[in-house]
């Protein structure tokens, strides 16, 4: 009798495990994935500086770190003169590449056969085309702040491929992007699932001298995680603001 | 500044530099709090019950089957066990094979709405909303498009094409126009408890299947963000509650999706509209459009009368 038990149940184990993974022939990025700051300093200073800096071709100026609505880079080191007013923020709401990215937000991930979106808490969603297609040609591409991104699995990584990027800097490790520039992003799981590694590469003859690549971990949101929303709005004060530095005691 | 503006915008608030799951993750274990045990052993004593069992059928004994058995009533458990979890394994096993092969419409894709998309009937409004009530919120919303405001629901919705992407846990819509994506939560959750929800342009949506026909709930909306007028006369409030219902026709070449709006402070009764999207190609690429708020020529456009 135990012996008929046991035959019954590893029947139906096997089965279920079978069925369970069909359909799973690649890994599902699917949810919200965080970054997180592991030096606790709350603005991503400590890991953000860890990333190499951009080999760039000579004559091209290096752009630091700094998203849409900091036209004066974060960490950037240059000292601002005294009663010198710059800008901090401009009061232009938005993400786009790469901030996006690097955001201390949820990237909400939704992964179909034929596209994965990469969703924001903030305007700009990624559309990864997934169904074999390849880029449009550039003079045709209209230039857009997440450019033309096409997607495939080489085993357990996906690998997105990126042109159409509008010109500007923002890239980490100091850069500048055209609509020319190729980003390769490699996704990869890590420890079971609860970790996500993204490799990003900029290629392009005339900013890069040599392939600039670095690594962000993200770590997943529990399932019952909800979307917020990161409200800007332009028309409010609070966002154009600029800094005149005061003169300093010597 | 940034940090400040997170801890307004985040409800609850954030410890210092922590994400908003670590709360979460900082929490004890299920197995560890109060209330819980996995660990409960079951016992294989002599109960009294089949202790009658047993006495009362002499013909039936699990000894004899089981000789080597340390006694027939702990086996007849554990005999009872396995075979109900077999049973509900199995059960589990054919119900989700069903469902398989009896796959749920898919509604991925670029949908178009057309010259003949929108059967808009005309509200019926409460008598307490005045035409003033009515203009605010036309003024209002010219502002958010001045100013490249997120458009949200419902307009998020009229935009053309909606890429609306089907997923595991939920399905995406995404419009072209500066607005945050929308989402709608098909894994059985609930709402989020209003208490805690900081209103959205897109609210918190739920769905659900209803045979073929894909059932969305939203509320938490916004009443000052974005665009709040609702097509056919009304606007949005905090109290607003939406109904979607989402139908392939024609073989999968067309989405009806049927809105209906309930909100006591604005509508006499439910306000219900219908559009009718037409599938893209396949091949459609997302466009993502430009919006700078400070482009006067731009500004004067959308603000002052145009020149005869």
């Amino acid at each position: 009798m135990r012996r008929t038990i046991a035959a019954i149940l590893a029947f139906f184990l096997l089965s279920g495990l079978s069925w369970a993974q069909r359909g799973r022939s690649v890994p599902d990025l699917t949810g919200f994935w965080e970054r997180k700051d592991a030096a606790g300093s709350g603005s991503f200073g400590g890991i953000d500086a860890k990333i190499p800096k951009a080999v760039l071709v000579p004559g091209v100026q290096t752009a630091s770190v700094g998203g849409p609505q900091s036209p004066t880079p974060a960490g950037d080191a240059t000292p601002h003169k005294p009663g010198d007013p710059y800008i901090v923020t401009n009061g232009r709401c938005g993400g786009g590449m790469p901030f996006m990215m690097g955001h201390s937000a949820a990237l909400d991930i939704v992964q179909t056969s034929d596209e994965v979106l990469i969703i924001p808490e903030m305007p700009g969603t990624r559309h990864i085309y997934m169904d074999g297609r390849p880029h449009p040609p550039l003079d045709v591409l209209e230039p857009s702040t997440v450019g033309h991104s096409i997607g495939r699995w080489e085993g357990d990584t996906l690998v997105v491929d990126t042109i159409g990027l509008l010109a500007g800097g923002g890239v980490p490790g100091g850069g500048q992007r055209s609509p020319a520039t190729r980003l390769v992003e490699r996704y990869r799981l890590l420890d079971g699932g609860k970790q996500m590694s993204i490799t990003f590469t900029w290629q392009d003859p005339k900013i890069y001298a040599k392939p600039h690549t670095y690594e962000y971990i993200y770590y997943k949101d529990p399932p019952d995680t909800y979307a917020l929303e990161e409200w800007c709005d332009s028309s409010d004060p609070l966002q154009r603001q600029s800094i005149v530095p005061p003169e300093q005691r010597r | 500044m940034k940090d400040e503006w997170f801890n307004v915008a985040y409800s609850p608030p954030r410890e210092e530099g922590w994400t908003r799951h670590q709360e979460n993750v900082a929490k004890p274990p299920f197995s560890e709090r109060t209330g819980w045990s996995l660990t409960r052993k079951i016992s294989c004593v002599r109960t009294p019950r089949l202790r009658r069992l047993r006495w009362a059928s002499p013909k039936f004994s699990w000894r004899r089957s089981h000789p080597s058995s340390r006694g027939g009533e702990c086996v007849a458990i554990k005999n009872v066990l396995l075979l109900s979890f077999a049973l509900v394994f199995a059960f589990a096993v054919t119900s989700a094979a069903a469902q398989e092969t009896k796959p749920k419409p898919d509604i991925s894709g670029f949908w178009e709405l057309r010259f003949d998309s929108k059967n808009i009937p005309q509200a019926s409004l409460n008598a307490r909303v005045t035409p003033k009530d009515i203009e605010a919120h036309r003024q209002k919303d010219l502002m958010a498009i001045r100013w490249c405001n997120f458009l949200g629901v419902p307009a998020l919705m009229e935009q053309s094409p909606v890429d609306i992407r089907q997923g595991r846990i939920e399905i995406a819509f995404v419009a072209q126009p500066v607005s945050v994506a929308r989402h709608v939560y098909t894994d059985g959750r609930g709402h989020v408890n209003p208490d805690i929800f900081d209103p959205t342009t897109n609210g918190h949506s739920i769905g659900r299947w209803e045979g073929d026909t894909l059932v969305v709930d939203t509320m938490g909306f916004a009443a000052d963000r974005g665009i709040t007028s609702i097509p056919g006369g009304g606007y949005k409030t905090t109290t607003t509650h939406l109904t979607e219902r989402y139908r392939l026709l024609n073989g999968g070449k067309q989405l009806s999706v049927t809105f209906t709006w309930e909100d006591p402070n604005v509508f006499a009764k439910p306000h219900t509209y219908e559009f009718r999207y037409y599938r893209a190609p396949k091949d459609i690429n997302a466009r993502n459009w430009s919006c700078d708020p400070f482009d006067e020529d731009r500004a004067r456009f959308l603000t002052q009368l145009p020149r005869e």
